[in-house]
């Protein structure tokens, strides 16, 4: 009987050793990124996709550039603010063999480097990426400029699938978000260039 | 003295514990109730448990270290050559099995209870290969460089698709750490070589992406075309680099110029730039404008802002006087952007204000340019607030 006590106790011990465990695992894991996929068109910008995924975010903040993104909180504040290059807009350089014959073509306008506007005619789509936070409703950009709101983009449908998927995720356990506004997940708002 | 009373509940203490552990399949009230009485359904009172089992998608072992995570809950980590792990106290119903471990890109499978006996999660190589020692992403500036499938035949004046990297990784490697040497080195670009922190190349984090099935194509486009899923892959990325090897063909001027383009100013959402394998002044210079957010000094039809903080370049000249006199430099050298033709008449001006001198990185004079004190100081800030923001 003594034995079976001695086995008992240890398996008991084993048990909850094993049970601690189960509730840590790498945090580095659990790590999540919001990925807003919006569509950039001459004259509006709209959402194209937006899911949550595990992973790192990228640095934010130290792009210069023509948007402002604003993360807002569910009670309406502004949580962290960034600008964004706008992605039509690409930089390019020749790398010249030498200076005399760099000279020679900075003589010639048309051989000048070039800032490409694509906007004009291309529609391009700019991968937003942001990293998970529990207080995040939504996500604004605005155009620097004008000020001008281009697009607000509601994150509750990413949080809810996301959800449905881990719903024993950390971050998905005790937060009863609300509901998803069901007529607007995102607003489109028009983008006069 | 233990007496058999105890025993006995010491016993059931022990059952009832692994009861609730789940290492004993029998069946427990599950918290689901019946959604027509609102009583649990006989059925929906067992647990149950399975299986989960990870396998190399190459060789089809088993995997040990690899994490499962249910529905997002840490369970446990597969052990031995089976890769296996046993996950218990499934209710019934449909469950996410996400399998997480190094080398392997992170695999998701759902499995159905009581339906399915097992799940067998087939883990593949990461399409991120890491390059030399790497710390926390959240500390360093990680660097991303993709190989792409074509490059520029100045003969025929056209791109044509290559082989030299998409049949040859070592191509792609070698070219990738000549590279990253230079940026390693970038204190000796410097005019003031101590002006940056003494560890600037532990700094970074390098990687390069490997997917046997989608490369860059760095000529479409200025600034060329990531892989489908790249994001997807890499959302970490600060910057993400497509090299493609040198020009073919005979040189007859432009555009057959080895010639870089960047997609910002600055690292992080979608900064991305490409730049020849061989010609690491047009690499640096790109990664002047997307890795660190620097102007170009330059007068061209280029972009112009004063990138605050410690700008390298100024919207007003007493602003570019104020900036040098507070670092303790000569103030003369603050000077507009322009550029003259040779009979001294200007054909470009700008309302710009620029302070390091000739033959500057930014600016045409690639080949002998350094990294003046203003650029310098801009990196230095960079380098120092990388990732440093907080929600």
């Amino acid at each position: 009987m003594r034995r079976i006590i001695v086995l008992g106790v240890i398996l008991l011990i084993l048990c909850l050793a094993a049970g601690s465990v189960t509730n840590s695992g790498n945090s580095d894991d659990q790590k999540k990124v919001f990925l807003i996929v919006l569509g950039i068109h001459k004259n509006s910008i709209d959402l194209e996709e937006m899911e949550i995924r595990y992973g790192h975010s990228p640095n934010l903040g130290y792009q210069t550039g023509n948007f402002t993104v604003d993360i807002l909180a569910k009670n309406g504040t502004r949580l962290f603010s960034f600008d964004i290059w706008d992605p039509r807009c690409h930089l390019e350089e020749y790398g010249l063999h030498n200076e005399l014959v760099q000279h020679e073509l900075m003589e010639d306008p048309e051989l000048e480097q070039k800032y490409l506007a694509q906007g004009e005619t291309n529609d391009i789509d700019l991968p937003l990426i942001i990293p998970y936070h529990n207080d995040i409703q939504s996500i604004e950009i605005r155009e620097n400029e004008t000020g001008a709101l281009l697009i607000s983009v509601n994150v509750s449908p990413a949080v809810d699938a996301f959800r449905a998927r881990f719903p024993r995720d950390p971050d998905m356990m005790g937060n009863n978000c609300g509901q998803p506004d069901s007529l607007f997940h995102h607003t489109m708002i028009a983008w006069p260039f | 003295m233990i007496t058999d009373k105890t025993c006995r509940i010491t016993w059931r203490i022990f059952l009832t514990l692994a009861i609730l552990l789940g290492l004993v399949a029998v069946p427990v009230i599950a918290t689901s109730p019946d959604s027509s009485s609102g009583q649990p359904s006989p059925d929906d009172r067992h647990t149950y448990g399975i299986p989960v089992t990870c396998r190399d998608s190459n060789t089809g072992t088993g995997i040990a270290g690899i994490r499962v995570y249910l529905d997002g809950e840490f369970r446990g980590v597969t052990t031995g050559k089976e890769g296996r792990i046993v996950v218990l106290s499934l209710p019934r119903g449909e469950h996410t099995v996400r399998a997480v471990g190094r080398g392997y890109r992170e695999n998701t499978s759902i499995i159905r209870i009581p339906q399915d006996e097992g799940a067998y999660i087939l883990m593949y190589p990461s399409k991120i290969i890491p390059v030399g020692e790497t710390g926390a992403v959240e500390d360093r500036m990680d660097v991303v460089f993709v190989p792409s499938k074509t490059q520029y035949d100045c003969t025929k004046k056209q791109k044509i698709s290559t082989d030299y990297y998409t049949a040859n990784e070592d191509n792609f490697r070698n070219d990738v750490n000549g590279l990253i040497e230079k940026l390693r080195a970038l204190n000796s670009l410097t005019r003031n070589q101590s002006c940056l922190p003494g560890d600037t190349p532990d700094r970074f984090n390098f990687y390069y992406y490997s997917d046997p099935g989608d490369y860059a194509d760095a000529f479409s486009g200025c600034a060329g075309k990531l892989p489908e899923d790249f994001w997807k892959d890499a959302p970490f990325t600060d910057v993400a680099v497509i090299i493609y090897p040198q020009y073919t063909g005979k040189y007859t001027g432009p555009p057959c110029e080895p010639n870089g383009c960047s997609s910002t100013m600055g690292p992080g959402t979608q900064s991305w730039f490409k730049s020849p394998a061989n010609n690491a002044p047009v690499f640096m210079h790109e990664a002047g404008h997307t890795g660190f957010g620097l102007m170009d000094t330059y007068c061209g039809e280029t972009y112009y802002a004063q990138n605050d903080p410690r700008p390298n370049v100024w919207s007003t000249q007493s602003a570019c006087i104020l900036s040098a006199e507070s670092n303790s430099w000569d103030p003369t050298y603050c000077r507009q952007i322009l550029q003259k033709a040779s009979n001294g008449t200007i054909i470009c001006q700008k309302e710009f204000w620029r302070y390091d001198p000739d033959p500057d990185m930014m600016s045409y004079s690639l080949f002998t340019g350094k990294f003046g004190n203003a650029t310098t100081l801009h990196i230095h800030h960079m380098l120092d607030n990388i990732n440093r923001w907080n929600l």
